[in-house]
C-alpha cells in the first residue's frame, strides 16, 4: 500500500511538472484578415518625370469583403541617395508637382483601413528629370549680349534661356566660353554638372543648370581665391571622386567633393603657370605596369615642362624625375613649346598633348601617369600638310585614335597613330565654323574601360554665316569619318561655345 | 534491483523533491558598502588626468569660464541630496583660491549616481607671465566615508582594465599660448593635419588661420573645426609656409627644427 501511495504520488509530481512545460493552447476569437489589394503604381521598372511636372497616378483600392471601408493613405518617395523621406499627398489618387531635387526615388504608397489598421503598400521607382538635364548647352552672341539655348537630345531646341530667366539681362561680351563640370559629391547624384562661363578678364560666371539663372561667380567656390578677375580655364574630378582640380588664373586649385558643393582648399604649389588643359588619370580598375603614380597632369607652359600630382590635400606640384638611364619618348621637364590642346586617348591611360613651337610646327606628345622619364609614351612632329598650325577649335576622340580640329572651313581629322590627317568635313560655302564638341559620357563601361570623359559617338559643328547659327549632328563612322550632317538645327545668333550635358 | 530500488524509493523521491525545491530558492544576495565617490575620468576627453587651459586660446573679453569635473558614486543611490568632497591639493597647488579659482558647491541629488562641480577659473593678469597649477581631489566626508584611490578604465584588456586612473586632477592654468593637451591623443586633427607641435609652429597657424579656439583634438565638440575647415587651414599654412620660405628660407622653431607640415 504504501509502495502504491509512493509511486502514485510520483506520478502525480512528474505530471505537475510536464504540465508546467505544456504549450499554452488557448481559445481565440479568430476572425478573417480582409487584405488590401492595390493595382500596381505602373507597368514599368521607372517613370521619368520632369522637374516640377505634375505625376498623377490613380490606383484601384479594393478590400475583401468590404465594400464601404474608411481608409487612410500615403505617397511619399525617398531617395536613390539615401536622403529623406518626403510626403507628397494623404489623398487616394496623387497629383502633385515634383519638385525634389534631380535623381531616382522609390515611390511608395500606403493605404490602411482604419478600423482594423491593416496596411497595404506598394511602391514604384520614379527618376526625376529635367528638360534642361541632357543636351547641348549654346552660348550664342546676340546683338545685346550673350544668352543660352538648350539643344534636348529629342531635338527640341529652348532658346532665350538665359535672358529670360535673368530679366532681361544679358550676358556682357565678350560671352566667352562655356565651361561644364561632372561633380558626382552630396546627396544629389543626378545633378552632376556645374555650369561655367569665362571670359578673358572676367570674374567666371556659375550658371544654374536648371534654370540658367545666375548663380554666385565661380571664385565662391574657392577658400582662397586670387585677386579679381578670377578666371576659371578647365575643371575635372579625380575618377574616385577623391580629388577635385580647377586651373584657375594659370595655377590649380585642388578641392574635394565630400561637400555637396564643389569647394577648392587651395592653390598647388610650385612656380608654375599653366596652360588651360587638365588630365585626370585613372587606374580602370586594373592592375596597370607600370603602376599610375600620378593623380592628374598639367603642363607648365611658364617653364615648357608636364607636372604631375599626386596626394589628398594642397601639396606641391612634382617635376619628372631626371634619371635618363630609362628614358621615355622625349623628356617631360624640357618640352618648351606651347600647348594649344589636350585630351584623353583612346587607350585609358594615355593622354594627348598637342603643341606648337615659336615657327608654327605642330607636335603630338603622350603621357602616361607616372612620374619618371618613362612617362613620356609617344612623340611624332605632325606633318605641315596636316594644316593644324592654325587652329583653335579640337575635339579629340577616346574610341578612335583621332583629334578633329577646325583648319579653315574644313573640319580635319588627325590619326596620332599613322601621323596623318584628313578632311573630315568642309562647312558649305561661307559658313564659319565656330565650336566642336563630341557627345560624352562618365558612366562607367568596364567592357571598354572606364574614363574620365569618353566621348561617344556624335559630333556637334557649329557654324555661323553671318547671320545665322547652327549646328550640325554627325555621327562619327567606326572609321572616324563625319560625311554629312544628320541633322541641322538652326535659328541661333552667332554660336561661341557648347557644352554637352550628358543624362545620368 | 527491484529490491533494490523498492527499498530506497523513499531516498530518490526526498532527494527528487529537496532538488526541486533547492532550484527554486531565491537567492538573496546582501550588499552593503560604504558610499564612495570619484572623479570620473571615463567622461573626460582626451587627457584624463590633467588639462591645460589657456585664456590665451579664447576670446579677448572673456573674463571668466568654468571647467565641469565629472563625478561619480560608488554604493547605494541616497534619498537625499550629497555634498560633493571635492578639494584643492594644497601641496601641489599654486594658484590662489578666490584670485585665480573657485570651486562651486555641488551635490549629488537624491537618486542620482553621477554630477558635475563647476570649476570657475579667472583671467588674472599675472596669468600671462606664468602658469598655476590647481590640484583637485575627493576626500571622505560624513556622506561619503569611503576613500576610492584608483579607478579602473572601462575598455579591457585579456578581460581586465587596461588601466588605473589616478585619484586627483589638474589643471594648468595660463594666459599663455599652450600645447592644446590633446595635440598628440589618438585621432587627433592636431597631430593629423600640423604635425609635430612646437610652439612656434602652433604661433603661426593661429596667426595664419586666425582661430584660437579649437576644441579637443581640434575635432571635438562645439568649438572644434569642420574637416572642411580643417583642410582649408591646411592649404592656407603650406601655401603661406611656401610663400615665406622663398623669402626667408626654413623658418625654424624655439627647438632648432624647421617647421614643416605632413604630407596629406
Amino acid at each position: 500500500m504504501k509502495s502504491n501511495i509512493l509511486s502514485l504520488l510520483s506520478v502525480l509530481m512528474l505530471s505537475i511538472l510536464f504540465a508546467a512545460c505544456m504549450k499554452d493552447k488557448s481559445n481565440y476569437d479568430l476572425k478573417p484578415i480582409n487584405e488590401i489589394e492595390i493595382t500596381a503604381l505602373s507597368t514599368a521598372d521607372n517613370t521619368d518625370v520632369l522637374l516640377n511636372d505634375t505625376l498623377r497616378i490613380t490606383p484601384t483600392v479594393t478590400q475583401e469583403n468590404v465594400t464601404n471601408g474608411t481608409y487612410t493613405y500615403s505617397w511619399y518617395i525617398f531617395s536613390d541617395a539615401f536622403g529623406p523621406k518626403i510626403e507628397l499627398s494623404d489623398k487616394k489618387d496623387l497629383k502633385v508637382a515634383m519638385n525634389a531635387p534631380l535623381g531616382g526615388y522609390t515611390l511608395m504608397y500606403v493605404v490602411k483601413d482604419v478600423s482594423t489598421n491593416i496596411t497595404s503598400t506598394v511602391q514604384t521607382h520614379v527618376t526625376i528629370t529635367s528638360r534642361f538635364g541632357s543636351g547641348i548647352v549654346v552660348l550664342e552672341e546676340k546683338p545685346e549680349g550673350g544668352d543660352i539655348s538648350h539643344l534636348g537630345l529629342d531635338g527640341k531646341i529652348y532658346r532665350n534661356l538665359y535672358s529670360e530667366a535673368n530679366k532681361g539681362s544679358y550676358i556682357p561680351t565678350p560671352v566667352g566660353q562655356l565651361t561644364g563640370f561632372y561633380f558626382k559629391g552630396g546627396e544629389s547624384i543626378q545633378k552632376p554638372y556645374y555650369v561655367f562661363i569665362s571670359a578673358p578678364g572676367r570674374t567666371t560666371m556659375q550658371l544654374d543648370p536648371e534654370t540658367y539663372q545666375d548663380a554666385s561667380p565661380f571664385s565662391g567656390l574657392l577658400a582662397s581665391p586670387p585677386s579679381a578677375p578670377v578666371e576659371l580655364s578647365a575643371i575635372q574630378g579625380y575618377w574616385s571622386g577623391n580629388a577635385i582640380y580647377a586651373l584657375v588664373n594659370g595655377k590649380v586649385q585642388f578641392g574635394s567633393p565630400s561637400e555637396s558643393t564643389p569647394s577648392f582648399y587651395g592653390a598647388l604649389l610650385g612656380d608654375y603657370e599653366v596652360a588651360p588643359f587638365l588630365i585626370t588619370s585613372t587606374t580602370a580598375g586594373k592592375s596597370n605596369t607600370p603602376a599610375i603614380t600620378a593623380n592628374f597632369i598639367c603642363y607648365d607652359q611658364k617653364y615648357g615642362r608636364f607636372l604631375w600630382f599626386t596626394g589628398g590635400s594642397v601639396g606641391q606640384l612634382n617635376t619628372y624625375s631626371t634619371d635618363m638611364l630609362s628614358p621615355g619618348a622625349f623628356d617631360p621637364n624640357n618640352v618648351k613649346k606651347k600647348c594649344v590642346y589636350a585630351c584623353y586617348s583612346n587607350q585609358y591611360a594615355y593622354y594627348n598633348w598637342l603643341m606648337k613651337d615659336d615657327l608654327g610646327k605642330m607636335y603630338f606628345y603622350q603621357i602616361y601617369p607616372i612620374g619618371t622619364q618613362k612617362a613620356a609614351a609617344a612623340y611624332a612632329e605632325i606633318p605641315v600638310a596636316a594644316a593644324m598650325s592654325t587652329a583653335t577649335i579640337f575635339a579629340g576622340s577616346t574610341q578612335l585614335p583621332h583629334i578633329y580640329y577646325v583648319s579653315g572651313n574644313n573640319v580635319m581629322v588627325y590619326d596620332y597613330k599613322s601621323n596623318t590627317a584628313t578632311i573630315a568635313y568642309t562647312a558649305i560655302g561661307a559658313e564659319q565654323i565656330t565650336d566642336m564638341k563630341f557627345s560624352v559620357s562618365r558612366v562607367a563601361e568596364s567592357s571598354t574601360s572606364y574614363q574620365i570623359l569618353r566621348t561617344t559617338g556624335k559630333l556637334y559643328v557649329s557654324t555661323y554665316n553671318g547671320a545665322e547659327g547652327k549646328i550640325n549632328e554627325f555621327d562619327v563612322s567606326p572609321t572616324g569619318a563625319l560625311g554629312s550632317p544628320v541633322k541641322t538645327y538652326s535659328g541661333f545668333a552667332k554660336i561661341t561655345s557648347m557644352f554637352y550635358k550628358e543624362k545620368r | 534491483m527491484k529490491t533494490i530500488f523498492h527499498i530506497h524509493k523513499i531516498q530518490f523521491l526526498s532527494i527528487f523533491l529537496l532538488l526541486i525545491m533547492a532550484s527554486c530558492k531565491k537567492e538573496e544576495l546582501r550588499y552593503e558598502d560604504k558610499a564612495g565617490i570619484y572623479i570620473d575620468k571615463e567622461k573626460i576627453v582626451g587627457v584624463k588626468d590633467s588639462t591645460s587651459y589657456s585664456f590665451a586660446e579664447k576670446a579677448g573679453t572673456l573674463m571668466l569660464d568654468t571647467i565641469y569635473i565629472p563625478v561619480k558614486i560608488s554604493g547605494n543611490m541616497s534619498p537625499v541630496d550629497r555634498t560633493v568632497p571635492l578639494k584643492v591639493d594644497e601641496s601641489l597647488t599654486t594658484a590662489l583660491a578666490g584670485t585665480h579659482y573657485q570651486i562651486l558647491e555641488t551635490k549629488i541629488k537624491a537618486n542620482e549616481i553621477t554630477g558635475r562641480v563647476p570649476i570657475l577659473l579667472k583671467r588674472t593678469a599675472d596669468l600671462k607671465a606664468k602658469q598655476v597649477r590647481l590640484y583637485l581631489k575627493i576626500a571622505t566626508s560624513a556622506e561619503f566615508p569611503l576613500e576610492i584611490v584608483n579607478t579602473k578604465t572601462n575598455s579591457t584588456f585579456s578581460g581586465e582594465p587596461a588601466g588605473t586612473y589616478v585619484p586627483g586632477y589638474l589643471i594648468k592654468l595660463s594666459d599663455q599660448l599652450l600645447k592644446p593637451d590633446t595635440w598628440d591623443a589618438t585621432g587627433s586633427w592636431f597631430k593629423l593635419f600640423f604635425g609635430t607641435y612646437s610652439a612656434t609652429k602652433y604661433r603661426y597657424i593661429i596667426d595664419m588661420t586666425g582661430r584660437i579656439v579649437w576644441g579637443p583634438r581640434a575635432r571635438d565638440g562645439a568649438e572644434a573645426p569642420t574637416l572642411e575647415q580643417m583642410y582649408i587651414y591646411y592649404a592656407k599654412l603650406v601655401s603661406a609656409l611656401y610663400e615665406y620660405e622663398k623669402i626667408n628660407g626654413p623658418m625654424i622653431d624655439e627647438t632648432g627644427n624647421q617647421v614643416t607640415f605632413p604630407k596629406l
